[in-house]
């Protein structure tokens, strides 16, 4: 504290922030506020928001937070023991595929383009597997958030007040990213408490997940005592589901990119054409590698005949189909791995999305410390 | 408050069953439980039993967390779960995705390495260092009272350092250089071991992402070294214990499910005649058991058997004319009218036809038979047409009348096909390329070519300069080093490791002889089939005598051809060693003399043509090469020069080697020379017939009248080009680069894992280390203790 007031006595003499658009006194509030819900952000911009999040932890996990780390800094904490956990990953992904092609350029042409196919089967593996991985935890999460209103990666912004490493140096303020529901023992339900975004109630948020679970109004006078329970046994599910869920995704995943498609997919976009087109290629990178992923899953399941626009067409108009090949054991093999995949993700929709627990108010009475039936002082 | 809600509790809990659990102070108020959390000891591998029983708590534990009851351990013990799932799933389906066993094999190994590389990584290079060095064990595992196990130091900012015993703690103070005299040592050393084993799990982070792929990498190079022979063993005796295994069931189950197929075809229409739709169906369905075993070719002609089958009709003679109206002609008196024009030669099938309809028409007895009780209505042309029917019926044959036979011939074709792809399996699996790229002889080219190198690498002095160059295919540098090869004593010694490798494949292609063992009776057995059903065209090109390019010749010479080119580049490796040796001895110099009889020829002229015809050659054509640029001989040095290539008595020192040595039994020893001579001897009658120049050579061969002359020709001239085998660059150029690659790869992820590993070490050796913020802190306290 007594390092604090030096820095307050600083501001008297400090010149006037300038600041364009918001208000001073806004801006203040929100930087007092230790944890800032990004509500906002998440409903305008779903996608971009968490990638935005994304990129700042990466970027941290390799510079600030390993740093601190290699020095044994006392700010460190588990966010960020948490957060550096994923340099092994993006080093590792990288390097399996390099295990392939690193060598390359002692070999001659044929051996070497061989390895490189083989590199970049691996490449597309490690790559469809994050995105699957990723990805599959909101074939969970988005029926939850429709149906209930509960986001489960709902982010927020903590602000730290880091000790200083050092004596006579200022205090610092550091950002961590969490999401409310990172903890199902403890989430984070004070911050939906006296939220502007969801109503002008205290516990306007509870009401309206309480509702949306079909619990009547009249029932819902301490909403929040009677909806928290439930959202936690949700989010326990859900959490649970995608935690088995996402690990089959990506090895669905793994699967796709082992397909001979992705052995000619040139990974480096800036490799794939040159002058003017390179960057029509840059901008079609995405798209193209979207479309071999496809063809990829395509010769995974070993079918030509996916739920596409143009299948549900031909079917509805009794359409000849181009006779297929017909299936091998590894597109069996294939097929009972998305299938695995794509049954816990049903599961899990069906588990979350109605109510299986019908005793649970009798079970509440049992477990609860404090008998309702009986009188209570308190003071 | 929070007194109240202790008695509250205490009150409540004291009429529950576990009253024992609670200790209670004077006050008679509840104290907090003791702890029960408590160190786990050390080890380098989980016991794979409580591996077990942690997967069977984690499998109990997803039917409470589908009810929403887990709780954040239990969700990210279910993470590893997943992801264990998932990374079985994936080597599961990579198992079944690839062809051959080795790699099926791999992908288990390749998932092992890993996940070893993974969890040994930081034990050997940051966890014992540390520990050795400071006492702090970083990835020290504490089960807490709920019996969750955890890292002790896996949140910077909550360490049990409580746990730690008073031992432990001094050891590490001591071994960290912490002042004695501080009154709050322990804190200090707890502070320290914090931050030891904070940037410990930081350095692993850095690691990990390039160590765990690297060795993972490396060890399956290794692994895959170890289980290739063992798994191409297994996987060739598997194939040989297919071969000829019992096939009944699959044909049996095939065959009834062709008759039921019939048997519904001829429901639909139970008189139909043999049609040409009949004939693709059925067809077709005969060509799913032909293209099952490589022989689809065969469709076509079963179908036009088929056609063939249709067309013919029952002569209309006597005995047909007995058989269909007999129960109808009352004392033969309606036969009696027409037995003239029916015995009689002259008259055609139609003419018999129409006699007999306006014969039979006057029969009561069929017109009942036909119309039943409506037979007084009927008109005369009505009967006419029936009859005319029931003749062309009974003329042709239904699919009711061949059902029998078509569905006894299925049997045997199925079997056929059965057995044949067993075989195939077995024959594939050795001399084929089809779908076993690591046939048997693959293997074996692969291990000569590899023994080839390291014969010419023979002091073991190859630089990776000198294997780049035989890499490139340096013909300088391969010849150079064959010559000091048949100078070195070591020469023997690689002649015997290439006559093994030799007689061991010729003991494999005799077992793959498809001339005299099983393969030749099932084809023979099928044609019996055929031939008795009048299905001719189909045997004819199933296996014949007169016909050149049936299933069968081609079959057969498809195996004999591989193990033809192989074993002509293999003899051919030999020959030049042998050739170079002559040289070398100067007994090749004494040669040309007795060959030349007197005329004057250029020795070195021949010697070089001969050595340049032997290591480059890709051509049959020997004479044209020996007759034009850059060799330029002469007719008689021609004579000469191929006398000197196709001696057939030249195994001087294929002897001298195989005498050498002491492995080989003497009858060993014999057969691999009588083979050599007959090889040579075959080598000698398709390429080393001077008389017979190479161009006119087709042309003056006779060939038997009756056969394929265009097929002869082509078998006769793929033989040739079999015979003259892979040019020594190639066959060096192919296994030096295997090995270059390898060892580049080697050295490459070697020195990468080399680096890493020093790196790690280093950087080890900075953990914990007492900073200046430390050494400050800890001046302070010894400052304010004297104050």
């Amino acid at each position: 504290m007594v390092y604090l007031s030096n820095v307050s006595k600083q501001g008297l003499y400090a010149p006037r922030r300038v600041s364009f658009g918001k208000k001073d006194d806004a801006n203040k509030e929100e930087q007092h506020k230790p944890a800032q819900l990004l509500y906002e952000e998440r409903e305008t911009e779903p996608w971009m928001t968490g990638l935005k999040i994304q990129a700042d932890r990466t970027l941290k996990a390799f510079t600030t937070y390993s740093l601190k780390g290699m020095q044994g800094s006392k700010n460190s904490n588990f966010y960020e023991t948490l957060t550096v956990g994923t340099v092994p990953y993006l080093i590792g992904s990288g390097m399996i595929a390099g295990t392939y092609s690193l060598a390359n350029r002692y070999f001659s042409t044929p051996d070497a383009v061989a390895s490189l196919a083989k590199a970049r089967n691996v490449a597309g593996g490690v790559a469809l597997f994050g995105i699957l991985k990723n990805l599959s935890k909101k074939f969970i999460e988005v029926p939850i958030d429709r149906k209930y209103g509960i986001d489960i990666s709902l982010p927020y912004k903590q602000k730290i007040d880091e000790l200083p490493e050092e004596r006579n140096k200022n205090n610092l303020t550091a950002y961590e990213y969490h999401d409310v529901y990172d903890s199902v023992d403890f989430p984070r339900f004070d911050l939906l408490y006296d939220n502007e975004y969801f109503g002008e109630e205290r516990d306007d948020y509870f009401r309206e997940v309480g509702l949306k679970m079909g619990i009547d109004e009249d029932d819902l006078e301490h909403a929040d005592q009677k909806v928290r329970p439930l959202i936690k046994e949700k989010v326990a599910v859900a959490k649970s589901v995608s935690a088995i869920n996402s690990g089959l995704w990506g090895a669905v995943g793994v699967g796709m990119g082992m397909q001979g498609v992705f052995s000619d997919f040139k990974f480096n976009p800036l490799s794939r054409a040159s002058g003017f087109k390179k960057i029509l290629s840059v901008l079609y990178y995405p798209i193209d590698f979207i479309k071999t992923a496809y063809s990829g899953l395509k010769r995974f399941l070993g079918t030509d005949r996916l739920c596409t626009p143009n299948y549900i067409y031909k079917k509805c108009n009794n359409l000849p189909f181009e006779a297929s090949k017909a299936p091998e054991s590894r597109h069996f093999a294939g097929r009972a791995l998305f299938g695995a995949a794509l049954g816990t993700t049903l599961l899990g929709n069906f588990l979350t999305l109605n109510d299986f627990n019908k005793d649970r108010g009798s079970n509440n009475a049992a477990t609860s410390l404090i008998d309702d039936n009986k009188k209570k002082v308190v003071c | 408050m929070t007194n109240l809600l202790n008695s509250i509790t205490a009150n409540q809990n004291l009429k529950a069953e576990n009253k024992t659990s609670f200790t209670f102070d004077s006050n008679g108020k509840v104290k907090p439980l003791q702890d029960k959390a408590k160190l786990l000891p050390p080890k380098v591998f989980g016991s794979p039993i409580e591996c077990v029983k942690d997967l069977k708590t984690d499998v109990f534990n997803i039917k409470k967390a589908l009810k929403g009851q887990a709780n954040d351990y239990e969700i990210g013990r279910l993470n590893d779960l997943g992801l264990k799932a998932g990374s079985v799933g994936i080597a599961s389906y990579l198992y079944v995705k690839n062809p051959l066993r080795l790699n099926k094999k791999m992908e288990f190994v390749g998932l092992t390495t890993f996940l070893g590389s993974m969890m040994l990584w930081p034990k050997v290079m940051i966890q014992a260092p540390l520990k050795a060095r400071t006492g702090v064990d970083f990835r020290q595992e504490y089960i807490d009272s709920q019996g969750r196990k955890k890292y002790l130091y896996q949140d910077p900012q909550y360490v049990l350092t409580d746990l730690l015993p008073r031992e432990e703690l001094d050891k590490i103070g001591n071994k960290m250089d912490v002042d004695e005299n501080l009154s709050d040592r322990d804190n200090f050393i707890k502070q320290r071991a914090r931050k030891a084993a904070l940037q410990a799990n930081t350095l692993w982070m850095a690691t990990a992402g390039f160590a765990a792929p690297v060795m993972s990498a490396l060890s399956c190079n290794f692994v895959e070294r170890i289980l290739k022979t063992s798994s191409e063993n297994a996987e060739f005796k598997k194939t040989e214990a297919d071969a000829y295994k019992p096939v009944g069931e699959n044909v049996e189950a095939k065959t009834k499910a062709f008759d039921k197929f019939l048997g519904e075809l001829i429901k639909k229409e139970p008189n139909a005649v043999l049609s040409t739709d009949h004939i693709k169906t059925i067809g077709d369905k005969f060509g799913e058991i032909f293209t099952s075993s490589n022989s689809g070719y065969l469709t076509d002609f079963f179908k036009k058997d088929l056609q063939i089958l249709a067309d013919s009709s029952n002569e209309i003679n006597e005995e047909f004319v007995k058989k269909v109206f007999g129960e109808y002609d009352e004392d033969g008196k309606l036969y009696k009218k027409v037995h003239k024009t029916i015995e009689s030669p002259k008259y055609s099938a139609e003419k018999k036809i129409e006699k007999l309809v306006k014969t039979y028409s006057q029969s009561n007895k069929l017109k009942e038979e036909l119309f039943g009780k409506n037979a007084s209505e009927v008109k005369e042309h009505e009967m006419e047409k029936s009859i005319r029917n029931k003749i062309l019926i009974n003329a042709t044959p239904t699919l009711k009348s061949i059902k029998t036979s078509l569905v006894n011939l299925y049997r045997s074709l199925a079997e056929y096909s059965e057995k044949k792809t067993n075989i195939d399996g077995f024959i594939f699996a050795r001399m084929g390329q089809q779908n076993k790229p690591n046939s048997y002889i693959a293997s074996k080219w692969e291990c000569f070519g590899e023994k080839f190198v390291d014969a010419l690498n023979f002091d073991s002095t190859f630089s990776t300069t000198e294997l780049k160059k035989a890499k490139n295919g340096d013909e300088k540098f391969i010849k150079d080093k064959i010559k000091q090869l048949v100078k070195s004593d070591k020469l023997a010694d690689s002649v015997n490791t290439f006559m093994k490798i030799i007689d061991d494949f010729n003991q494999v292609v005799k077992k793959c002889d498809v001339t005299t063992n099983g393969p030749l009776d099932i084809f023979k057995n099928a044609r019996e089939v055929l031939v008795a059903n009048k299905f001719n065209e189909t045997a004819e090109h199933l296996i014949s005598d007169k016909n050149v390019g049936t299933v069968y010749n081609v079959y057969k010479k498809g195996v004999e051809d591989s193990a033809l080119s192989a074993k002509a580049s293999f003899y051919r490796v030999i020959q030049y060693l042998g050739f170079e040796k002559s040289i070398e001895d100067g007994s090749l110099d004494k040669k040309i003399e007795n060959l030349s009889q007197g005329n004057n020829i250029d020795k070195a002229k021949i010697k070089k043509a001969c050595e340049e015809i032997l290591f480059n050659s890709t051509t049959v054509n020997y004479i044209e090469r020996f007759k034009n640029k850059p060799v330029n001989l002469t007719d008689k040095e021609v004579k000469v020069a191929m006398e000197v290539l196709f001696d057939t008595n030249d195994t001087k020192m294929l002897e001298e080697c195989l005498s050498k040595d002491k492995e080989f039994t003497p009858e060993e020893k014999q057969r691999m020379l009588e083979d050599y001579k007959a090889h040579k001897t075959e080598t000698r009658k398709y390429l080393g017939n001077y008389d017979n120049e190479m161009r006119t050579d087709f042309k003056t061969r006779t060939v038997a009248d009756d056969l394929d002359k265009s097929i002869q020709h082509s078998m006769d001239g793929e033989k040739k080009n079999n015979l003259t085998g892979k040019k020594l660059t190639d066959f060096i150029k192919e296994a030096a680069n295997k090995k270059y690659n390898s060892k580049k790869w080697l050295l490459f992820f070697s020195g990468i894992m080399a680096g890493l590993t020093t790196f790690t070490l280093t950087a080890g050796l900075f953990i914990g280390r007492k900073g200046k913020i430390e050494k400050q802190a800890e001046k302070e306290s010894k400052m304010s203790i004297a104050a």
